[in-house]
C-alpha cells in the first residue's frame, strides 16, 4: 500500500517535472522572440506611424498635437524615446529566458533563478521610472516642432507605472524568498 | 565538540561493503559517502533504523560525540 502511494507521487512529480519543462521551454522561445520583435515592432509604429489606422494611434501625439502627421525628424525622436522602456523589457525578457533555461534544466532553487529574479524584479522597478521618463521625453518630442510657447514638458504618474513599481518590489521580496529556500534546498542535500 | 560518524568501523566489523549497505537501505551511495564523511546536516531516524537494523547494532555503535573537534 505504502510502495503504491510512493510510486504515484514519484509518478505525479515527474509528470509535472515535464510539464515544467514544457511550459518553461515555450515561455523561453516565446521570451526570445519578443526580445527580437520589440525594437522591430516600435521602429515599425512610428516609421508608418502617419500611414496607421486612427485606431492605433497615441493617445498622447491626438491630445498635443493639432496635426496629426509627425515630420521624419520626430518619428526618430519617438522611436529613440520608446526605445527607453523598450531596452528595459528587452532585458527583461533576456533575464526571463535565462530563468525559464534553469527550469527546463530542472534547476529550481540554484543561486542563478535567485538573482535571475532579483535582477527581474530591479529592471520591473527601473521600468516604472524609466517609463515615467518616456511619457515626459515622448510629449517632449512630439512638441518640439510646435513654435515657442506651445512645446510641452509634462510629467506625470499613472496606474501602469505605480503597478510596475507593486510588481517589482513582490519580485524582488519573491527573490529574497528563494533564496531561502535555496539554503533550505542546499542543506536538504546534505541531510541522509 | 561533534558528532563522529562511526560508519566505516562499523562496516568493517560486519564485513560489508558501502554499496552494499546503500542497496539495502535504499539511499545512494553518494548519500551514504556524504553521512561517512561527516558531512551530512542531518539524519533520518528512518535512515538510522535500517542502517542499525542491517548492521545489527545501535545508534550509539554509530553516532558519537566527543569535546574535541
Amino acid at each position: 500500500m505504502k510502495i503504491a502511494k510512493e510510486n504515484t507521487m514519484e509518478k505525479s512529480n515527474i509528470e509535472n517535472i515535464s510539464r515544467i519543462k514544457k511550459i518553461s521551454s515555450r515561455l523561453r522561445l516565446a521570451c526570445s522572440a519578443i526580445f527580437y520583435l520589440l525594437p522591430l515592432v516600435i521602429i515599425s509604429y512610428w516609421s508608418f506611424y502617419n500611414e496607421l489606422p486612427e485606431g492605433f494611434k497615441s493617445g498622447l501625439v491626438k491630445q498635443y498635437l493639432k496635426d496629426p502627421l509627425l515630420p521624419v525628424v520626430t518619428r526618430i525622436l519617438c522611436i529613440a524615446v520608446d526605445m527607453i522602456p523598450g531596452a528595459i523589457i528587452m532585458l527583461s525578457t533576456r533575464y526571463l529566458s535565462g530563468l525559464f533555461s534553469l527550469y527546463e534544466k530542472t534547476v529550481f532553487f540554484s543561486e542563478e533563478n535567485v538573482a535571475y529574479i532579483r535582477k527581474l524584479g530591479n529592471i520591473v522597478i527601473l521600468w516604472s521610472f524609466m517609463d515615467i521618463l518616456k511619457q515626459t521625453l515622448l510629449i517632449l518630442a512630439i512638441t518640439l516642432n510646435n513654435p515657442p510657447g506651445q512645446r510641452f514638458l509634462a510629467i506625470g504618474i499613472g496606474t501602469f507605472q505605480l503597478s510596475l513599481l507593486l510588481i517589482g518590489y513582490i519580485i524582488v521580496l519573491f527573490a529574497r524568498v528563494m533564496d531561502e529556500a535555496r539554503v533550505m534546498n542546499d542543506e536538504q542535500q546534505f541531510i541522509v | 565538540m561533534t558528532i563522529r560518524i562511526n560508519l566505516d568501523v562499523m562496516l568493517a566489523k560486519r564485513k560489508m561493503k558501502s554499496n552494499e549497505l546503500a542497496k539495502f537501505i535504499g539511499i545512494t551511495e553518494q548519500n551514504l559517502s556524504i553521512l561517512k564523511t561527516g558531512k551530512a546536516k542531518a539524519i533520518r531516524i528512518s535512515t538510522l533504523e535500517m542502517i542499525c537494523r542491517h548492521l545489527e547494532c545501535q545508534p550509539g555503535d554509530i553516532l558519537e560525540y566527543s569535546e574535541d573537534e
